[in-house]
This record gives C-alpha cells, structure tokens and sequence, in this order.
C-alpha cells in the first residue's frame, strides 16, 4: 500500500513537471517532434519528418511572419523571436562559410536553421529544476587506491574498528 | 560451392555443420564469397570485399577446428562489418568521399573480439556518409550509392546500416555488424526482414568505430534470428578499457543462450502511441504478432510513454555532437565534397547550437531516464512495430515522403536501453514489417529471449527473397 501511494505521489510530481498534457502542449510537442528532422544527425529518418507536420496548424506556436519566398510553403511556422534566432544563426554560417556556397546550398542553409529551431524552443519550454543534472558525468580518472596508513614496521597503527 | 538455401541457414545451423565436420568453413567462405561478388554490386550492399583475408582466415579455421580446437559458434562462421569499423590496413570509408582513402594501424575492438571468436571477415558492409551524422535527403547519401533492398530492388534497406541489413537479407553473409544512433539497426531490420539487436549502450566497445555521437552511439549484429543475434553479441560485449563509455566487467559481460526465470507471464506494454501513423499493412501484421505473444501467456496492456520533448533532445544531443566529431570536416569546407544535398550543408547547422542548449537536452534526457525507470517497473518489455512503414522507394525524397513520430527511437537510444527488431510479416507490395521489442538498460537477454521465444512459434525469421 506505502509502495502503491509512493508511486502516485510520484507520478502526480511528474505530470506537473512535464507540463505537457494539456492539448495546446501536445501540439506543441507535436510540432516539436517533427521538427526534429531539421537537424542533421537523426540517422535513421528522423531528419525527414520535419516537413510533414511543419505546415500543420496546430503545429503553430505564435502568429508566423512571412517566409523567404524560396521555402515558403515547407517550413516551421515560428515565432517572430524564434525565427530571428535562426535567421541570426544561419547569418552567422553564410558569414563563415558563404564564399563556399551555391545559392542553392545557401538557401538550404536557412531551410535547415529555420527547422533546427522547433526543437530548441520544444527543449527551453521543458520545466527543468537546478537540482536536474546532465546525463553526461564526469567520471574521474587518475584516483589512488585508499588503503589504511601503516606504522613503521609493517604494523597497523591501533584504532577502534575492525 | 554451397547452394544458396545454405547460405541462409542461422549461424547456430551453420555452426552444428561446421563443428561436426559436415561442413567446411572455407567452401562456405567461398560460397558466400561468389555471391557477393556476383550480386552484391547489383545491390550496393558492400563497400569492399576482403577475399585473401577471408580465405586465410577461413583456412586456418578449418585446420584448427580439425584439430579439435574448436572455439564456438562462430568459428568459421562468414560477416560482414559496417565500414565504419577499423580493420587495420584497410580502407575503412565512413561512407564518405572525404575518407574514401582512409586506413586505419590497428583493429576495431569488435573485430578483435569477432576474430577471438573465429568469425571470418569477408569484407565491409557499405553505409550512408558519416551514418547520417550530418543528415541526408536520398538513399544515395553514400560513397558506394543507394543499398538496395533484396525483397525489392526498387527500394532502399534503409539507413546508416543499409549495406549490413541487405547483406543478411540476401544471403552474402551469415551476419553482419552495424551501429546505430538512433535507428540504424532497427530500420534496416525492419526493411530487411531480419533481425537486429541493438545492445545497451556501454556492452560492446565502440573503440575503433567512427564516433558520431559518443553519448549515444551503440554498435550490435543483424542476423537471421534472435539467438543467432545473442551468440553475436555474447562475442562482442565486455569491458573496453579504450572506450570510455564501456560498462564495468560484471556490467558488460553477457553469454548466450539464457535461460530467463520466469515466476509469472511477462508484463508487455503495446506502445500504440509509436503507431499513430503506421500503415495499414504495418498494422495488421504487428497486431497479429501481438495477439500470438498474447496467445502464448503473455500479458500485454497499453502503455503509456512519458510526455516530454524527448525526440527534439535526441535530435539536438546528435546534431551537436556530430559537428563536433566532425568539426575539421565542416570547419575545412570538405563537409561540401559529401555527397547528399543535406549531408553537405547539414554539418554548418549543427555547428550553431550553443553549449546551453546541448546541455539543456542532456539535463532532459537524465529526467527521461527517471520516467523510464518508473514505467519499466510496471512493464518488462515494451512492444511495437520497429517502423511505421515499410520499404521506401530508392528515389524517394526522404525529407518529404517520410513522416511520423519515432519516441519509442528517441527514448530508447537516449536511456541505452536494448532493442530488437524481428521480422513479423509483410505488407501488401510484399516488402517485411519489423516488430520491436524494447526493455530496459541491461535486458538484452530478456528481449532476445522473447523475440527468440517469438521466432520459435513463427517462421517469419526463416523467409527470405526470391532467389537470385
């Protein structure tokens, strides 16, 4: 029964922190789901599902300005704030790396930062504590063995314990 | 030469032959050789094959069996390894142009291991560039082109580890090694037909793979059966001191077969949420699969994933640290040379996310563990179909013409927890449905156990294309 009611306790904590049951936070994370395309690295096919529901409205987290004219149609909706952070993202790559590009991989550029977006902003609404610690740790190498002093002779010093 | 029925016998079927004499580890290292050689490039399964290797090793396990030194079962026993793994000496590609001429003074972990056991290398399994590291819009996104799915050449085996699932789907090896990072054996499984286990994370050394992704990068076996999978990995897994992310001794030592003790039925969780949008032929046949494991005891109720951006901390923790893994690549401009549209650029994107925002989705992903640790009590495996959908076209534009949610994907490979797709039907066109079992960190026997348990009462496993 302790165990039982532990565990509700426990769950009740979880729901709240997770803030996501209510419907218009289910569709945010849906939208934050397949958007995750947008980054490079899913592998498998992840990075193909952005496109699917980037259009869907539900997916819309705030009012959408227009999009440059070469995407429009196939992007995130974002807002305002969220869109000048990728634009100021993909900015800072053409400045980089522009001499490099052809104007079709620059425009590709700004697609895939504009996608990268979605789940960052699905990542910084996540209610998260200070005492929430990375799953990475640092594991410390180098560490002596801890061994009990010994006394001149050979023999351990006296003490209380076995 | 060995007819080709023999060529898809299960390592274990394979290994009784060799053991007992009736078989010889190198008329079977040269059957499998010639047809590698014969259809292997009509499917662009292997990036290189290595003959006089694998003829010598074949030879020198054929003397030491007949000698009664028989090390096990999978001495003598022919694979193929995703060419992202070391073997000393010769090209090991990543996939990718810029590496097409790389070679690497020493051996990858697993092959050494592999080697220990008796396992023969015939070569390596061609890949997707950098297996995806930097994104990618065709199946083409690859140094040796798209690998073709054997049930149906118009389609794709699916990625990274597409050369390692169409090589055990047609027949060219016993097994073959693959990696994956979120999906990359699961999804070749499923498009293949066979089976593929993705190990807890930390089990098998990655030392001497290409690192994408340290955090979540795995490496594990495709094969014909679920046992077949366990005898792979019991060769593979252990303590590597040169990969810092290896499990302790007791941790990561594993043998195979297992007995699982069993004081009630299993507990299930048939996770229809992963299937929201899943094919109708997809559905059909993981529903079967579902009501035969019922059928057989077990019991299987809806479960409830946590709620939580856990695909978006996947997506972030990979993009981050691949373009670091590959800092020099990107920084250099060479990201450029890749061969996929989105391969080329994706690299720069991944480039801008901020240090804060990478830790954000690793401080997420520690809370994910927590809710999974919750939801394992209540269940000892979770259910579902390893893919929504079933082979895509060769051509298909995948950033396009694939959708669909993946959390059981992300969830699992952000917790290290082990997988295993098995093959559990076919649709419609006739290309295989995947089902996957997924437990927590540590159970790998437990699912192998289950989908071995699965593939005892079914014959899906033992199907296999059309010959050639």
């Amino acid at each position: 029964m302790a165990r039982a009611t532990r565990r509700k306790n426990s769950a009740t904590t979880l729901d709240k922190r997770a803030g996501g049951v209510t419907r218009r936070e289910f569709a945010r994370q849906a939208a934050a789901a397949a958007a995750i395309a947008a980054l490079p690295g899913n592998i498998a096919l992840h990075e193909k599902r952005a496109a699917a529901l980037a259009g869907a409205p539900e997916a819309s987290l705030h009012p959408v300005p227009t999009l440059p004219q070469e995407t429009a149609g196939s992007q995130p909706k974002l807002s305002a704030e969220a869109l000048a952070e990728a634009e100021a993202r993909s900015a800072e790559i053409l400045r980089r790396y522009g001499a490099k590009l052809t104007e079709e991989q620059k425009a590709d550029v700004r697609r895939l930062a504009r996608e990268a977006q979605v789940p960052l902003e699905a990542l910084r609404r996540f209610p998260l504590e200070n005492k929430d610690e990375p799953a990475t740790v640092l594991r410390v190498v180098g560490t002596r063995p801890v061994t009990a002093p010994v006394a001149a002779g050979g023999r351990k010093p006296a003490g209380k314990g076995a | 030469m060995y007819v080709e029925e023999t060529l898809y016998l299960t390592v274990r079927e394979l290994a009784d032959r060799i053991r007992t004499g009736a078989m010889s580890p190198v008329e079977l290292t040269e059957s499998y050789l010639e047809r590698a050689k014969r259809i292997g490039p009509r499917w662009n399964a292997f990036a290189l094959l290595t003959p006089e290797i694998a003829l010598q090793d074949a030879h020198a396990a054929q003397l030491e069996i007949r000698a009664g030194h028989y090390r096990g079962p999978l001495h003598g026993i022919p694979y193929a390894a995703k060419d992202l793994l070391a073997v000393r000496g010769i090209p090991t590609t990543w996939g990718a142009k810029p590496y097409a001429t790389q070679t690497f003074d020493y051996d990858a972990t697993v092959i050494v291991r592999l080697r220990q056991a008796g396992a023969i290398l015939l070569g390596k399994a061609a890949m997707i560039e950098l297996a995806g590291g930097m994104g990618y819009r065709y199946a083409s996104a690859s140094l040796t082109g798209a690998a073709k799915n054997p049930w149906d050449t118009s389609c794709w085996a699916c990625g990274s580890s597409s050369g390692s699932g169409a090589i055990v789907a047609g027949g060219l090896a016993a097994f073959a090694i693959g990696t994956e990072t979120w999906g990359s054996i699961i999804c070749p499984a499923a498009f293949c037909g066979v089976t593929g286990l993705r190990p807890t994370y930390g089990r098998v050394s990655r030392h001497g793979g290409m690192v994408l992704c340290s955090t979540l990068d795995k490496i594990g076996p495709l094969a014909r059966s679920a046992g077949d999978c366990g005898l792979v990995l019991a060769a593979m897994a252990g303590h590597d001191p040169l990969d810092s992310s290896s499990l302790s001794a007791p941790e990561a030592a594993f043998s195979w077969p297992q007995t699982i003790p069993r004081g009630r039925p299993l507990r299930i969780g048939w996770v229809t949420e992963q299937m929201k949008d899943a094919q109708p032929g997809v559905v059909a046949a993981v529903d079967a699969a579902r009501r035969d494991l019922e059928s057989a005891g077990h019991k299987v109720k809806e479960a409830k994933l946590p709620a939580g951006p856990w695909e978006p901390a996947a997506a972030v923790i990979i993009a981050a640290e691949g373009a670091t893994a590959f800092d020099q690549l990107i920084s250099s401009g060479r990201c450029l040379e890749l061969a996929d549209p989105s391969s080329q650029v994706g690299g720069f994107v991944g480039q801008q996310i901020s240090g804060a925002d990478y830790l954000r989705a690793q401080r997420v992903r520690a809370v994910l563990q927590q809710r999974m640790a919750e939801l394992f009590r209540a269940y000892d495996i979770l259910l579902a179909a390893a893919q929504n959908f079933t082979a895509t076209k060769l051509d298909a534009n995948l950033e396009t013409e694939l959708s669909g949610a993946d959390p059981l994907g992300a969830i699992g490979n952000l917790c290290g927890s082990p997988a295993v797709s098995v093959p559990c039907g076919f649709d419609s066109n006739g290309r295989p449905v995947g089902l996957q079992f997924l437990g927590a960190p540590q159970a790998d026997a437990m699912v192998l156990a289950e989908a071995e348990f699965y593939q005892r009462n079914t014959n899906w496993h033992r199907k296999h294309p059309p010959a050639v």
